[in-house]
């Protein structure tokens, strides 16, 4: 019982140190597409360099979501 | 030397194309520019030509593609054909990804069917984990578009290019001058090959060696790059060394 109470905090931790990890991940995703980015320029390079920005955006997005809920 | 003759040599001698005091290896020998036309300007001409001539009937192929450069590209380059894998290589990773954006439906599913107590789990959280989840899946649906959009097949007047990304592992880059092309050969097996009409390309250098062979995997309309391939190599190796 002592454990299902304690569940929102095991999600609420759990889910932190999981955005965190992405965070890191897509970071690294994010700079290796600035560097293919520069690297080759094709007619959506800027389209391309959009989306990844809001896909790192997204990954904050998740973190600061298991913060604050 | 009459006026045409003057023209090219007062607009293509610039400071770069100058001799220098000790020519470059494989530099234009003085005889072309006594014979007064610039070899650069004609190799561009006849490849362009080439080109001219696949215009039509080469699908899934982009030539002479206006919006792409790359890094190394030098002044007088020009990017004749840009092509990827064949877009049937996409199938895999879509439907795998499809799969896994069912997998909390089909959660929902055996949670009602065994009936199992969740009362322990508020919205707020469900809603969370959810976002989770389909994050990682944005992220897998991202790693493998972008290893097949930026795994491109290059070839210009000058050289071939291979950029391979795989992110999260590696960025290779092989390239080779047209010049050194020996060998090109063919290869398109499998029901689907024939059936949507892409195939490899092997391209092998004088070295021989197996780390500057460059393959076009299951690229679309094989036999036609293959074509414009060997008669660019032909113009190239027609003026040996000039670029």
């Amino acid at each position: 019982m002592e454990l299902l109470e304690n569940t929102g905090d095991f999600i609420k931790i759990g889910g932190i140190l999981f955005g965190l990890f992405h965070f890191l991940v897509g970071f690294v995703f994010y700079r290796d597409m600035i560097r293919i980015n520069r690297v080759l320029k094709t007619e959506n390079s800027t389209l391309f360099s959009f989306i990844t920005n809001l896909y790192i955006v997204f990954l904050i997005a998740i973190i600061i979501g298991f913060i604050i809920v | 030397m009459n006026q045409q003759q003057q023209n090219y040599n007062q607009q293509f001698q610039q400071p770069h194309y100058q001799p220098a005091q000790q020519p470059r290896q494989n530099y234009p020998p003085q005889q072309y520019y006594q014979q007064g036309y610039n070899p650069i300007h004609q190799q561009l001409t006849e490849s362009h030509q080439v080109i001219m001539k696949h215009r039509k009937g080469v699908g899934g192929v982009d030539l002479e593609p206006q919006d792409v450069k790359f890094a190394t590209q030098n002044p007088n380059e020009r990017i004749f054909v840009f092509l990827r894998r064949h877009w049937s290589e996409n199938i895999t990773w879509i439907l795998r990804n499809i799969f896994y954006s069912t997998i909390p439906i089909i959660t929902v599913l055996v949670v009602r069917f065994l009936d199992l107590d969740t009362t322990f789990l508020r919205m707020q959280d469900l809603i969370l984990i959810l976002f989770a989840f389909y994050s990682l899946i944005i992220t897998n649906v991202m790693r493998d578009f972008f290893d097949w959009y930026f795994d491109p097949y290059i070839i210009t007047n000058e050289r071939i290019i291979h950029y391979e990304f795989k992110p999260f592992k590696m960025y290779e880059v092989k390239e080779a001058n047209l010049s050194d092309v020996e060998n090109i050969s063919e290869t398109s097996a499998g029901l689907l090959a024939g059936l949507w009409g892409y195939g490899s390309l092997t391209v092998t250098t004088e070295s021989q060696l197996e780390k500057d062979v460059i393959v076009f995997e299951d690229i679309p309309n094989p036999t036609k790059v293959r074509d414009i391939l060997f008669d660019l190599v032909k113009i190239a190796k027609k003026y040996n060394g000039a670029t």
